[in-house]
Parts: structure tokens; C-alpha cells; sequence
């Protein structure tokens, strides 16, 4: 067995542990009818969790993708998910309300009702993440809709024109962020994703569970190639530069 | 083992305790995440519950999201809006002291229906003081314990609402009286943490000390810049 595989075998055993241990904990929550204080607890950090991955996942553009892997084709256009990318408020609020939505439908379709199980193949968050999901369409054309959003968009036509904030760290983050988007072809979801987490300061772990990849080599190798190909550019607009 | 050893036992080893999932979870304060958890327990209200409790879950929920600078029109039904405004005293009928101020104040928002509507929880106090019989003004996780400050100076405010008037704490709209800027404002310095505070939402509340700390800070910063 080579150590590629032995570290394949590792992860799906700890995936397996970790889905029984949110087997365990689920029957315990059971026993209080999935309320009272541990349920309070816990739905607490579930929250947290993905309002967190939710905010990631808009950043990079990513969750369009992940939305319409499950049949939501919300066809953003370029200026939303430049708007997404930028405005923090935005991203908090829509994640907020989408986790707001999602919560007690989650406690009822798949604690009480029994949706969620060991042997499905997902763990408790990434269950959740799923039940997410399926809420964030109604959010953001709800958003879209409104009659605030279109002002917004009128106020702010172009990501370029934006009048920045005088936060230096947000103003410096937010460039390096759209110079870096601009490279990257818009098609290339999964690479724009990794590059704007790795920009706003989440680990390659993180990247790589917000993403849902399997290792971390994989989010190594996205970035690898987007520097690469990053230098080759610099290098080329340089030499037309001398020429 | 008891239940709530066992719980944070397999808390640890869940989907929820793996270090990247804890990293991912810390970068969202728990008090953000209660408030996120009050709003689905207002929406399920409004959904769910009897018309009273609807219009009480729709009066919070807008002003909940208000306060956190969110989108709230098409949050509330406008079935909900119109309950409110066409069939006040039904609704509204109810055990609660009736010379209760609302809590916008001058803000008066677009559901104001009663100038009888109770501002506070229907726990309210029927003679004056008996929701502080032992005379503790430091508890914060009541709403009924604290008062809005156009009540407590109202020249009728009872013996125990002027007490309170020198709580300790102070709701996010009085702070932002004190300081003289919007709540949005003092919520974003709670988010912040520049400012601390305890509980969420319309529960938030934040030392007054540290409302006086912040401020004087403030002052001496313009001073020195002057």
C-alpha cells in the first residue's frame, strides 16, 4: 500500500468516526426532544458554522456553483458577485437570513423526522451546509429584488467605480482580491474560490473543507497554478513593456 | 459520565469539533449566531403561532432587523401588516399595564397600532415594583427588568422604573441616545467589540461604564488631534 493510499484509507476512517460520534450526539439530543440547553448549544455552533461557510462561499462565487449543482440556476450576473465579493454587510446579511431559514426546517425534516442518518454518507454539517442551500435561492432573489438592491446597483454600477471605504486593510484586500479575480476566467469557479479564500486569510484546511475537496494537495495545486500562471503573466506584459 | 460531559464529549469528536470546523465556526460570535437563531424563532412564530403572538413576533423580528441594519419588508406578511393595522384592539386587548411609552419613542414605526401596545414582554408588572421585589437592578436577561428612558423619566413612572433609570446597563437604544448616534451604529461597535456587551438582539445589553469609556476616549482623541 503506497502512502497516497494509506492516507486515503486514514481520511475515510476518520470521516467514518466523525459521522458516528454525530450519530451519538444526535440520539442524545433526542432524548430532550431536540430542545433545552444542549440543543441551544448546539444549534448555536451549527449556526456559526454556516453562517461562516455561507460568507465564504459568496465571496468566492462559489455557492452559485454549489446552488445550481442542486438544481438552483440563479445565473448571477458579473455585478453580483462583485458586489458579493466586496460588501461584507451583504454577505452577512444574506448568510444570516439563509441560516435563519434553514434552522428549524433542518431541526424538523432531519432530526425529528429522522432525515439525517449515520449511513447517508454526509456528516451533520455538511447536511446542513445542504439544507443551506436550498434557503439561499429564496434569499438572494429576494435581494435581488428589492427595491434597495437596484439602488444600490445604481449607486455603485461597476465594482471599478465603487467609492471604497476608508478601511486601509478592506481597501488593500478588496484590490488585491479584483486584481486577482480578473485573471481568472469566470468559468473556472472552483480556482476563483480558492483564490479569493486564500486572499481573505482562510487556511488551506479550511479551504479545503469549506470547499469540500478531499486534501489539502488539491487546494496546493489550484494555487500553484494560478501563481504560475500568474509570474507567466507578469513576465509577458514586462517584456511588452520593454518591447 | 453525565449527559452534559457526554455532550461536550461528543461535541468535540463530531462534524462540528474537527480543528478546521472549530477555526471556520470561531470566525462567528455566539452572540451573532443567537440572534440569527431568535430570528428563525420569530419567523417560525409568525408562521406558526396565534395572531397575537404574530403581531408581538412581527413587531420584534422588524425591529430585531432593523437594529442589525437588514432588509425587513418582506419579512412580515402583509396580511400580518394589515391584521395589525385593521384589528388593533382585538389583537391587543390584554393583561398589560396600559400606560406603557413605545419603545421607538419619537421613532414611530410603520405598525404602530395602539398607543396602548404593551412595550415590553406580557410579563409586565400589574403595581408598581413587583417585578423587582428584591430590588436587583443589575439583571440584565429579562426584558421586563429594563425600562425605555422616556418611561423611566415620565413624570408617572413608577418608584421602580426611576430606579432603574441608573441601571448598570443600557439597551442598545439608550446607548445610542447617550453617545448620540444611530443604534445601527452602536450594534456595528458591539460587533466590533470595541464596545462589550451581553445578550443579543432586542435583549443586547452594554455596561454603561463602558458606553462612558468609549465616549470619553472618543473625546480626548478629538482633543489630542485638535
Amino acid at each position: 500500500m503506497d502512502p497516497r493510499q494509506r492516507k486515503e484509507i486514514q481520511r475515510l476512517q476518520e470521516n467514518l468516526e466523525r459521522r458516528m460520534a454525530d450519530q451519538q450526539l444526535v440520539r442524545l439530543l433526542a432524548q430532550d426532544g431536540f430542545t433545552g440547553p444542549r440543543y441551544d448549544a448546539f444549534e448555536n455552533d451549527l449556526a456559526r458554522y454556516a453562517i461562516s461557510v455561507l460568507r465564504a462561499w459568496m465571496y468566492s462565487g462559489y455557492i452559485f456553483k454549489m446552488a445550481a449543482s442542486r438544481g438552483f440556476g440563479l445565473n448571477p450576473h458579473e455585478l453580483d458577485l462583485e458586489r458579493l465579493a466586496a460588501d461584507s454587510d451583504l454577505r452577512e446579511e444574506l448568510a444570516s437570513m439563509t441560516v435563519a431559514m434553514a434552522l428549524p426546517r433542518f431541526r424538523q425534516r432531519a432530526f425529528v423526522d429522522g432525515g439525517w442518518t449515520f449511513d447517508g454518507g454526509a456528516g451533520i454539517t455538511t447536511y446542513f451546509m445542504g439544507a443551506c442551500l436550498y434557503d439561499f435561492p429564496n434569499e438572494f432573489r429576494r435581494h435581488r429584488n428589492s427595491e434597495a438592491a437596484q439602488r444600490q446597483a445604481l449607486l455603485h454600477p461597476h465594482f471599478d467605480d465603487e467609492a471604497l471605504p476608508g478601511v486601509e486593510s478592506e481597501v488593500v484586500g478588496r484590490e488585491v482580491l479584483r486584481d486577482a479575480l480578473k485573471s481568472i476566467d469566470p468559468n473556472k469557479v472552483r480556482e476563483r474560490a480558492v483564490v479569493a479564500l486564500t486572499l481573505d486569510g482562510f487556511t488551506q484546511e479550511e479551504i479545503r473543507d469549506i470547499l469540500g475537496e478531499n486534501s489539502i494537495r488539491a487546494i496546493e495545486g489550484v494555487l500553484h497554478r494560478w501563481r504560475k500562471k500568474a509570474a507567466a503573466k507578469t513576465r509577458q506584459e514586462r517584456s511588452e513593456d520593454r518591447g | 459520565m453525565d449527559k452534559d460531559e457526554q455532550f461536550a464529549e461528543l461535541m468535540d469528536k463530531s462534524s462540528l469539533g474537527t480543528p478546521q470546523a472549530r477555526r471556520i465556526t470561531q470566525r462567528v460570535t455566539p452572540e451573532h449566531a443567537e440572534t440569527v437563531r431568535r430570528i428563525a424563532h420569530l419567523r417560525n412564530e409568525i408562521v406558526h403561532g396565534y395572531a397575537r403572538d404574530r403581531l408581538a413576533a412581527a413587531r420584534e423580528l422588524v425591529d430585531l432587523l432593523r437594529s442589525l441594519g437588514f432588509a425587513w419588508r418582506e419579512e412580515v406578511p402583509d396580511e400580518l401588516v394589515n391584521l395589525a393595522l385593521n384589528h388593533p384592539a382585538e389583537l391587543l386587548a390584554s393583561d398589560h399595564a396600559p400606560e406603557q411609552a413605545d419603545p421607538l419613542g419619537e421613532e414611530q414605526s410603520w405598525w404602530v397600532v395602539s398607543s396602548a401596545e404593551p412595550t415590553l414582554s406580557p410579563k409586565q408588572p400589574q403595581s408598581p415594583d413587583s417585578s423587582d421585589p428584591d430590588g436587583d437592578e443589575d439583571d440584565v436577561t429579562g426584558r421586563e427588568t429594563l425600562e425605555h428612558p422616556t418611561t423611566a423619566a415620565r413624570p408617572g413612572a413608577t418608584a421602580g422604573q426611576r430606579r432603574r433609570k441608573e441601571s448598570k446597563f443600557l439597551s442598545a437604544d439608550e446607548a445610542a441616545r447617550v453617545m448620540g448616534v444611530s443604534r445601527t451604529k452602536v450594534y456595528r461597535l458591539v460587533r466590533q467589540r470595541v464596545l462589550p456587551s451581553t445578550g443579543a438582539g432586542s435583549n443586547l445589553r452594554i455596561p454603561r461604564s463602558a458606553v462612558h469609556n468609549y465616549m470619553q476616549k472618543s473625546h480626548t482623541g478629538h482633543k489630542d488631534a485638535d
